[in-house]
């Protein structure tokens, strides 16, 4: 069985081995399914496997997930990326394993009751989400926590730490006329002249759904009692960007790399400092600003 | 006493300053990114390899105009303790 999806703004074609099918219960997999293409960018080869994997802690990167239930583990070398991902408690999965060898993949799935008619989530977590990361690294582009409106064909991206507002601005805009891309994890690409920001499934509880939109401004929200918004400029915007990126310290090349990628943002969109207050008035501020 | 910088992090240029970017699998570890200034680079430059303060004095004192020592020394000697404590330079005895 193959599917087509396009998340983050990437193509994979996913390609099941035996008579395993993708689980069509799935929101998330109806949502971001879309037409055959000739040439995704990347296939992915779905295979079920009954040995466990198993880390080897010695080598690559290692990520512990905190009290979720996984831990993880990233494998890079010059040709291949070996994710893995070890649940505590899945009531479906034991393990799984992704080696990435240019566009082609094998996403390999150990579950807790092997068969050989089994169904399979493309968006398995956390594997998906480390996957993408790295894809879009790959192709110089990044994630990054944030929520995004499209206002208009104008893309504006709210970004700071969980619990800060990022979801309710989201909201104000939506009530203002303006549509939600993603309200947690969207995907910056610098492929093409103007930055696009493109909806990516970030977790299983949230809801998202495919959109993209050019990215017109970035603004560094905190919550205050007064609306205020200031340019951040110079390396303090790079640092500040940065910071709210998923970066996985492969290395140094690797760091250099999502660096540059964060620089090219930070010198094709404004960014700003912005404190606001819960209604519309921001809204009106920000459109003022004619980006 | 030497000093020398660990290999867990990248100086590059952002918007013609220089930054130093952790490489570090831990999120609180982003928090440590930083704008260096001009001396703060020439430090970490000289701890590339394993170096005394005594002559990472000398050093600033061939290349710069300085305060007088004893300020220069506190100076040094404060950054590389924050670096210290960053994880960003080790001790080498």
């Amino acid at each position: 069985m193959k599917i087509y999806t396009k998340t983050a703004g990437i193509s994979i074609c996913y390609h099941t081995e035996g008579n395993s099918r993708f689980s069509e219960q799935s929101q998330l997999f109806r949502g971001f399914a879309c037409n055959p293409t000739d040439v995704a960018d990347y296939n992915i080869t779905v295979r079920m496997v009954q040995t466990p994997h198993i880390i080897d802690k010695s080598i690559g990167y290692l990520g512990e997930g905190e009290n979720i239930g996984h831990t993880w583990h990233i494998l890079h070398s010059d040709d291949k990326e070996i994710i893995t991902t070890i649940f505590e408690s899945s009531p479906t999965y034991l393990t799984a394993r992704l080696t990435l060898d240019g566009n082609s993949g094998i996403m390999e799935l150990c579950p807790t009751s092997f068969s050989t008619e089994q169904d399979v989530d493309a968006y398995i977590f956390p594997l998906y989400n480390l996957m993408i990361t790295r894809l879009i690294h790959q192709r110089n582009g990044l994630l990054i926590h944030s929520s995004v409106v499209n206002d208009n064909g104008k893309g504006y991206l709210f970004t700071a730490v969980s619990g800060t507002g990022k979801s309710t601005m989201a909201r104000i805009w939506q009530s203002c006329g303006a549509t939600i891309v993603n309200d947690d994890m969207i995907a910056l690409n610098t492929q093409q002249e103007e930055v696009i920001t493109a909806s990516n499934i970030a977790m299983p509880y949230y809801n998202a759904s495919p959109a993209e939109v050019h990215l017109k401004g970035i603004f560094l929200i905190s919550q205050s009692k007064t609306n205020f918004i200031r340019p951040v400029v110079g390396a303090n915007a790079v640092l500040r960007l940065f910071s709210n990126t998923l970066y996985h310290a492969l290395n140094k090349d690797v760091a250099t790399r999502h660096l540059n990628i964060v620089k090219t943002i930070a010198a094709r969109v404004p960014i700003f400092e912005l404190g606001f207050k819960p209604d519309s008035d921001i809204v009106n501020e920000i459109r003022a600003l004619n980006l | 006493m030497k000093y020398k910088s660990n290999d867990n992090f990248i100086i590059d240029e952002a918007a013609g300053d220089k930054v130093l970017i952790p490489i570090s699998s831990s999120v609180a570890d982003m928090g440590n990114m930083l704008v260096l200034n001009e001396t703060s680079s020439f430090i970490l430059e000289l701890v590339k390899e394993p170096i005394s303060i005594d002559d990472i004095v000398v050093s600033f004192q061939k290349e710069y105009d300085c305060p007088e020592e004893s300020e220069l020394r506190s100076d040094i000697e404060t950054f590389i303790n924050q670096m210290i404590d960053k994880g960003f330079i080790s001790t080498n005895n």
